[in-house]
């Protein structure tokens, strides 16, 4: 408290900055701060690993990447990228016709 | 282009057959494919036999089906002729062909195609050992969380 009233008294704008500075790393340390907060980049599982193969025979590669209901995971939430993502919406409706991943389940 | 280097294109073609059909029947089958595919001077480049597999939803009132996977080289319209046989059986319950490339490098295929399925086993041991882990460490809890409580108990006990 004692910090902030000297802050004010020199002058109003860096204080305003000082008080956000304070807010953000409050935050941080909460970890529950939407702003600023920590964001661990997501890779492309296909991009990465070399034996990890986009294949529509594959039903367990596909279930990582298909919900509980059958839906296939957005990008912004498997990290794949463009390109692999594209290849992995072919291969899991391939994959549905065979009847190895669900229309609207996952499958057995 | 294919005529200049002397290959042929290449097809892959998964087939789901009734699970009840025999296995004399499923050889029939599988022989009508091979018949087709030498009279259109192809080549069976590898079978696969997968099983009978529970599908994720039932096909026909079917809720179980036996996977044969060809993979095949020919020209002209193979594809064509392969599925309208598979399209008179009635035991096939479902069929999808798919084109692999151009010019087809049987050798390299079964190569690739090796390394993908011993890949995927490892991956599938590697996630079976970890599971067993798991297991381990959850049944190494119990014991512990049964004694944790029976501590405090007995300090509030002596403090009262």
């Amino acid at each position: 408290m004692a910090m902030i009233t000297t802050t004010k008294s020199e002058s109003s704008a860096p204080a305003g900055k000082q008080d956000r500075q304070d807010r953000e790393e409050r935050m941080e340390k909460d970890g529950d701060g939407r702003r600023g907060g920590f964001h661990r980049k997501k890779v492309c599982r296909f991009c990465s690993d070399n034996e990890f193969v986009l294949d529509y025979k594959d039903a367990r590669m596909m279930q990582s990447f298909v919900t509980e209901h059958g839906k296939i995971v957005p990008r912004r939430i498997s990290g794949n990228c463009a390109m692999h993502q594209r290849k992995l919406t072919t291969a899991v409706k391939r994959a549905r016709n065979l009847a190895l991943v669900g229309y609207v389940s996952m499958g057995a | 282009m294919s005529a200049i280097t002397g290959k042929l294109p290449g097809y892959e073609t998964t087939i789901i057959t009734r699970s009840e059909l025999s296995d004399d029947g499923l050889k029939a089958l599988q022989d009508r494919i091979a018949g087709v595919i030498t009279a259109y001077k192809g080549e069976t480049v590898l079978t696969e036999d997968w099983g009978r597999k529970k599908l994720a939803y039932s096909i026909g009132k079917e809720s179980r089906g036996h996977y044969n996977y060809i993979v095949y080289t020919g020209a002209g319209d193979i594809v064509h002729e392969i599925e309208r046989n598979l399209r008179l059986s009635e035991h096939v319950l479902r069929f999808l062909t798919v084109n692999l490339e151009k010019e087809f490098d049987g050798e390299a295929f079964k190569k690739r195609r090796a390394e993908i399925q011993a890949a995927a086993k490892k991956r599938e041991e590697e996630r079976e050992a970890r599971r067993e882990e798991r297991m381990a460490e959850r049944r190494g809890y119990e014991p512990r969380e049964r004694s944790a409580p029976a501590a405090p108990a007995a300090s509030e006990e002596a403090g009262e």
